[in-house]
């Protein structure tokens, strides 16, 4: 009768430590959604944009454009 | 012998009494056998039932809501915690209240941003009433909550400090402010935008188990053997490119207030695979602020206007009726057809087909139209068939619009209706499919459906990987396709377009700027519309931009509206993906490197006079300055505007000079 009441006890005691450690794990993965939206908002190029305005700086408006230097040959000498 | 009588009166008179109290005991014994009877039979469902939802219950394991991601594996919309705070005043000791208050409230105060006093009276009243439950806050996110569980008398927990809190999950998006409208909700009451559409991916299948009460708030599961374990929801990659839609939004937004327009819409797809990269819809609040709230590009059928002449004119084209070759004359940009006026506002006297796109000529396209189809409309009304115009496109989102095509079935087809359609009224259809055929038109004829499921996953694994879906494979032959790009390209080169011309990217579209509600009394109002594709020469993404209602005193025009916001839209999407420059551009000299690169002014200081930098720009100048050992101060951005000291100024070294910089 004892030890039924002391494993009883034993059991209702681990229940308590899971449904809190479940809680913990709930939290948790709410912090990492919070996180990470959060981070996505400050990563995104019209917050951004705002941020460095304070600082006098603007966003670029055109894309850079990248020169294509084509060879007609490979000797020394240009065309 | 008296005794004997005596004896027996007492006898009888006892037994009487033990008879008596014999019966009266067996009665209640009867009473109490009865009553045990009837209460062993009366309501023993009730009972039965009460004590076991008492003790025992079948509690709901809920499943997990998948996430909804953007194509980069950015959320876009999870499930996360919220936190309700209540107060148990009882709890807490009064001296702890008395030596913690201030504290407290100083802390509150700055927090919740209201005066100390104001959290100060309300707690001394609700710590007279004694109250249990008094709610300080609601819907705290996590910072916040752990910013306040730490503050004075909170941090001794709900046993000392009265601290209760509530966790509630909440679906939110990562992006508040942006694609609300597109993304969507799915709740009990209401189901919209991709959370809606995709919620049979989303919404797990919940579990059951069996549990047994410990105590007031604890329950231990039972019968392990008949546990149902939820199903968790998928997680679903939509196709949108957050940072194309943050583009888009922030470009129209832009647009929007500037023009105080009533709405706005922009999409952006993806040529090569029909994905939808932005969709984004914001409409004007009372307050005079821009919320995305209302899928206009799927729910609104419009009159397209002038977007619609390169459907028109690519079913004449692909017919063979048009070539470079023809001309029309557009006399003074007025024509009368079937007793209908129609006009250009502008005259031109004869145009090749290509003008006719450029300056987007409703008599031209109407000419041209009427001259070949007239006869035979339903010849022309087939290529509109054959694009899916009469249909209602098959997508995952819920809602779009069938669009609408007067036809010559219907009642109100007359003899000028042909005309109205050839540049853009009289019909009715919605954004996406307009998009959808330009789309079609910058992927060379192979038009695709427009997707918004890029792949649905589950445990890391692809459950679904979507695949471009032909919905018409050629929508007109090579030469027609060839010609109407080339006439797109050259109408934002030379055409309506032109305001937009940049030779940094190559972009072929299309102005409209059509009149709605035209029959009612009132100011006129307006959509401004442009639709195109870049780059022009290899299109990647198509983009259709339309602004309803710019306030007309600001302008009207698609070219002056819409068009700006494409140009952005399209200039900052390759911001981190250079494009190459064109040789042939350079050969034209549309490029002018000279232009494109300012060159870097020598800013000298001589005989310790200040030189004028007034003109020149600031990134060139204020570098060198600062080379030379001079404190340089600066506000704003672009060419120096002004300079202190003046031109000329004795100035030493470590000197601070100021400037101030303006575009």
């Amino acid at each position: 009768m004892m030890a039924m009441i002391y494993t009883n006890h034993l059991v209702n005691k681990k229940i308590k430590i899971v449904n809190a450690l479940k809680e913990e794990t709930e939290e948790y993965k709410s912090r990492n959604a919070y996180a990470q939206s959060k981070l996505i908002k400050v990563k995104m190029e019209s917050e951004l944009g705002k941020e460095v305005a304070r600082d006098s700086l603007m966003t670029l408006e055109n894309h850079p454009h990248k020169l294509l230097i084509k060879l007609d040959s490979t000797d020394a000498k240009a065309k | 012998m008296q005794k004997q009588n005596e004896y027996d009166n007492k006898r009888k008179k006892t037994l009487r009494w033990g008879y008596l109290f014999a019966v009266v005991a067996l009665c209640v014994f009867v009473l109490f056998l009865t009553r045990i009877v009837i209460l062993q039979n009366t309501n023993v469902q009730e009972i039965k039932d009460d004590y076991i939802n008492k003790n025992y219950r079948e509690a709901t394991l809920k499943a997990a809501r998948g996430n909804l991601f953007a194509s980069d594996g950015s959320i876009l919309a999870t499930t996360v915690m919220r936190y309700d705070i209540y107060l148990d005043f009882k709890t807490i000791k009064d001296t702890v209240y008395s030596n913690n208050i201030g504290a407290l409230t100083d802390s509150l105060s700055k927090m919740f941003g209201k005066p100390r006093s104001e959290f100060r009276q309300k707690f001394d009243e609700q710590k007279r009433k004694k109250n249990q439950y008094y709610t300080l806050a609601r819907g705290l996110d996590f910072d916040e909550y752990d910013r306040i569980r730490n503050f004075p008398i909170f941090k001794k927990g709900k046993n000392k400090g009265g601290f209760i809190v509530d966790r509630n999950y909440k679906r939110e998006l990562a992006t508040s402010e942006i694609g609300a409208g597109t993304i969507g909700m799915d709740n009990s009451e209401y189901k919209s935008g991709l959370e809606g559409a995709f919620s049979k991916y989303l919404t797990g299948t919940d579990g059951k188990r069996l549990e047994q009460r410990i105590n007031s708030s604890q329950w231990k599961p039972i019968d392990f053997w008949k546990v149902q374990e939820p199903v968790d929801g998928e997680d679903v990659y939509t196709t949108l490119d957050l940072r194309i839609q943050d583009i888009a939004h922030s470009a129209l937004e832009k647009q929007l207030v500037n023009f105080e327009a009533k709405h706005g819409t922009v999409i952006v797809m993806e040529v090569g695979t029909g994905k939808v990269r932005a969709m984004v819809n914001l409409r004007r609040t009372d307050s005079g602020e821009y919320e995305d709230a209302y899928n206009y590009a799927l729910k609104d059928n419009i009159e397209p206007g002038s977007t619609f002449k390169t459907i028109s004119l690519l079913a004449a084209m692909d017919d063979g009726f048009i070539d470079d070759n023809t001309t029309v004359n557009v006399g003074n940009g007025v024509w009368t057809y079937a007793k209908q006026r129609i006009s250009d506002g502008h005259g031109g006297g004869t145009y090749d087909i290509s003008d006719v796109l450029a300056k987007s000529s409703n008599v031209g396209t109407a000419k041209l139209i009427t001259k070949y189809y007239a006869d035979k409309p339903q010849i022309f009304l087939d290529h509109l068939k054959r694009w899916k115009l009469f249909d209602k496109m098959d997508i995952e989102l819920p809602g779009i619009t069938k669009p609408k095509i007067v036809t010559p079935q219907n009642k109100r087809w007359n003899a000028a209706t042909l005309a109205s359609i050839s540049f853009g009224y009289s019909s009715n259809i919605n954004l996406l499919q307009l998009a959808t055929f330009y789309n079609g038109v910058a992927n060379n004829g192979k038009m695709l459906k427009p997707l918004f499921i890029d792949k649905i996953m589950k445990d890391g694994k692809i459950m679904y990987q979507a695949k471009p879906e032909v919905m018409v494979s050629k929508m007109a032959s090579e030469k027609a396709i060839k010609m109407m790009t080339n006439a797109l390209t050259k109408a934002v080169e030379k055409g309506t377009g032109r305001s937009i011309f940049t030779p940094n990217l190559k972009m072929a579209g299309k102005t409209g700027t059509a009149r709605f509600e035209y029959w009612l009394p009132g100011p006129m109002k307006y959509r401004a519309s442009f639709a195109g594709f870049y780059p022009a020469d290899n299109p990647k993404y198509t983009c259709y931009v339309m602004i309803s209602e710019p306030n007309t005193a600001k302008g009207f025009y698609g070219a002056t509206v819409s068009a700006p916001v494409f140009k952005e839209i399209a200039g900052k999407t390759f911001l981190k993906t250079p494009q190459n420059i064109e040789k042939e551009m350079l050969v034209d000299k549309k490029v002018n490197l000279n232009k494109m690169v300012e060159p870097n002014v020598k800013v000298a200081v001589n005989d310790k006079q200040m030189p004028n930098v007034v003109g020149l720009i600031g990134k060139n100048v204020i570098p060198q300055l600062e080379n030379l050992g001079y404190r340089v101060d600066y506000k704003g951005v672009g060419r120096i505007k002004e300079q202190f000291p003046l031109e000329g100024t004795t100035i030493s070294k470590n000197q601070r000079i100021y400037l101030s910089l303006q575009n």
